[in-house]
């Protein structure tokens, strides 16, 4: 299985990532080699084995119910790039 | 005296007979941190003035004689553990210059303990590699060897250890990012069991299977820094308080121990150095009466195409909060997709963006079943399959890596290069058990590492018999 330079292009849109057709193209040939690497584990007969995403199949552990406090607000808007009336600033998300 | 050649139960019994203060001890650090980093480049910040208060604070506690198990001890933190108030950079651009507004659970536990902060340590970007040269802030060097590396991910932590730069240091271990470095400068790395250890404040990489753990010059240091650091803080799901022996974790007997050698941990890859080394280790222990018997966990040469499939995927989700927005670095665009896409780009280096998209590609559509599943149901049989060897065998061995420290650009340009040869590690965070590396010896003037693997929530026994065997290769 092998990936298009197409494909990757979407995937690079999903991603959020942009990336110069230098990049792309030495990915395209990175990516091509791993996916081939995964080749044996895709052809392996593994069944009807049933998993979970996690390692530890342990139940998840919940503090009390309780009130605290977290960052402030100050604190939070600290490492903002940008900032207004204490709120993170982004470009136009919805056009008029 | 030599203050920095020290372990941190050296410096525990000084401090404490007032032979020396915390600030001597400090001092002495910094000073040896000012002369070696330039050449090393294991810290990204050294932080001097929180040290110094530190310092104070420690000498306030054991004239107060309400000194803890390491009070006064320096240390430091790999930059993806983070710090209040102090630059994390994850060794990445895009956090180049993020200074957190909060502090880790593990940074509270080390403040808690009166222990001293000396800095950050260098690391593959996002932990994402297997020898510190995909930090975008330079590579680490190996102390052993200024040309090679010192592995990774955590390469920062496990060179300053080596290099005396600090006794104890904290790194993380996905897939032996821990391990892997201090075989490779040959210091002691534990990753500890899986749910044991609380990750808040660690920058999540691959959430199911990131764990953090010390490194130390001995087991005892390590075994100390690991226990301050476990233990349910409300902050991570995982982590629940189990049973664990603290009289065990000093050394138990391995006169008739079974011990598990998995023939596909020692790989046509391993170095007949390495071999040697570990061979060397296996005759020690079977003189010293452990019962040493090969078998086989087939499943395991998958291991790296399991990994190198269910961490992207992760890794791919979480590096998605990296947007431009919160925190971080911005570039800016027209539109926020732009300014996302530009953000990204710019901030984000090569290793991280094609994880981004290897982890993109195995979760879309069309492809999820024939790889992210399949890759999951590889680490079920894993565990299984590692469970099923516990029934037989108390621990299971191998040498950490199959390989000493190689040369610095030697496995860059290659993919796989770096990435087949975590083979050794993997299994261990695939299942979520304990494991441990200690120097077993040197090939060719470089150090090796010997592995042992223990059942999940082993920590207090896996930890013991690292004290046995370190004290069987001593003597």
């Amino acid at each position: 299985m092998s990936i298009t330079l197409d494909e990757l292009k979407h995937l690079a849109d999903l991603a959020r990532l942009r990336l110069s057709d230098g990049e792309f193209d030495a990915m395209q040939s990175d990516l091509n080699r791993v996916l081939d690497h995964f080749e044996q584990l895709r052809e392996l007969d593994l069944g009807d084995v049933e998993y979970a995403t996690h390692p530890s199949g342990l139940r998840s552990v919940w503090r009390d119910d309780f009130p605290a406090f977290g960052i402030n607000r100050a604190a939070a808007l600290l490492g903002a790039p940008d900032v207004q009336a204490g709120l993170f600033l982004v470009p136009t998300i919805i056009d008029d | 005296m030599d203050l920095c050649s020290l372990t941190a139960a050296e410096l525990r019994r000084l401090l404490d007979s007032r032979d020396v203060s915390v600030r001597e001890v400090v001092e002495a650090h910094f000073a040896l941190i000012a002369k070696k980093n330039g050449d090393l480049n294991a810290f990204l910040t050294v932080t001097e003035e929180r040290g110094y208060a530190d310092a104070d604070r420690a000498q306030a506690m054991i004239d107060a004689g309400t000194a803890k198990a390491l009070t006064g001890v320096p240390y430091a933190f790999k930059d993806n553990i983070v710090t209040n108030g102090i630059r994390t950079t994850c060794g990445s651009k895009i956090l180049e210059n993020y200074i957190p507004p909060y502090d880790s659970t593990l940074a509270t536990r080390a403040a808690e303990q009166g222990m001293c902060l000396l800095g950050k340590t260098n690391l593959d970007e996002f932990a994402m590699g297997s020898s510190t040269e995909h930090s975008a802030f330079g590579p680490t060097r190996n102390p052993h060897d200024s040309d090679r590396v010192p592995g990774g991910s955590s390469g920062g932590s496990a060179a300053a250890v080596a290099a005396n730069l600090a006794p104890i240091t904290f790194g993380s271990d996905t897939g032996g990012s821990v391990r892997q470095p201090a075989a490779l400068t040959g210091v002691v790395g534990f990753k500890p069991t899986y749910g044991r250890v609380s990750r808040y404040g660690l920058v999540a990489f691959c959430s199911s299977l990131d764990q953090i753990g010390p490194f130390a010059r001995s087991v005892e240091d390590a075994t100390h820094a690991f226990e301050i650091s476990m233990g349910h803080d409300g902050k991570d799901s995982t982590v629940a308080d189990h049973d664990y022996s603290h009289e065990v974790a000093r050394g138990i007997e391995l006169k008739g121990a079974h011990v598990g050698v998995a023939r596909e941990l020692v790989g046509d890859l391993t170095e007949p150095g390495v071999m040697g080394a570990f061979q060397g280790a296996l005759d020690s222990l079977a003189n010293a009466g452990a019962d040493i018997e090969e078998f086989s966990v087939p499943i395991v040469e998958h291991g790296v195409s399991t990994y190198y499939i269910i961490a992207p995927a992760e890794a791919s989700s979480n590096l998605a909060r990296f947007d431009g927005v919160r925190y971080g670095l911005r570039v800016d665009g027209a539109t926020h997709i732009e300014m996302m896409k530009n953000t990204r780009a710019e901030g984000f280096g090569k290793e991280v963006k094609e994880r981004i998209m290897i982890g993109t590609y195995v979760l879309s559509s069309g492809y999820y079943d024939a790889f992210y599943a399949k890759a999951q149901k590889a680490r079920a049989v894993m565990k299984k399959e590692f469970q099923a060897a516990f029934e037989k065998y108390d621990f299971i061995v191998s040498p950490t890596s199959p390989t000493t420290a190689f040369k610095i650009g030697e496995r860059t340009k290659d993919p796989l290069a770096l990435k087949v040869a975590d083979f050794c590690t993997i299994p261990a965070n695939m299942g979520g058990f304990p494991a441990i590396s200690i120097n077993c010896g040197y090939a060719e003037g470089l150090p090796v590492g010997f592995q042992v693997i223990g059942n999940s929530f082993d920590d207090d026994r896996v930890l013991g018999a690292a004290r046995t065997i370190e004290g069987i290769l001593a003597g």
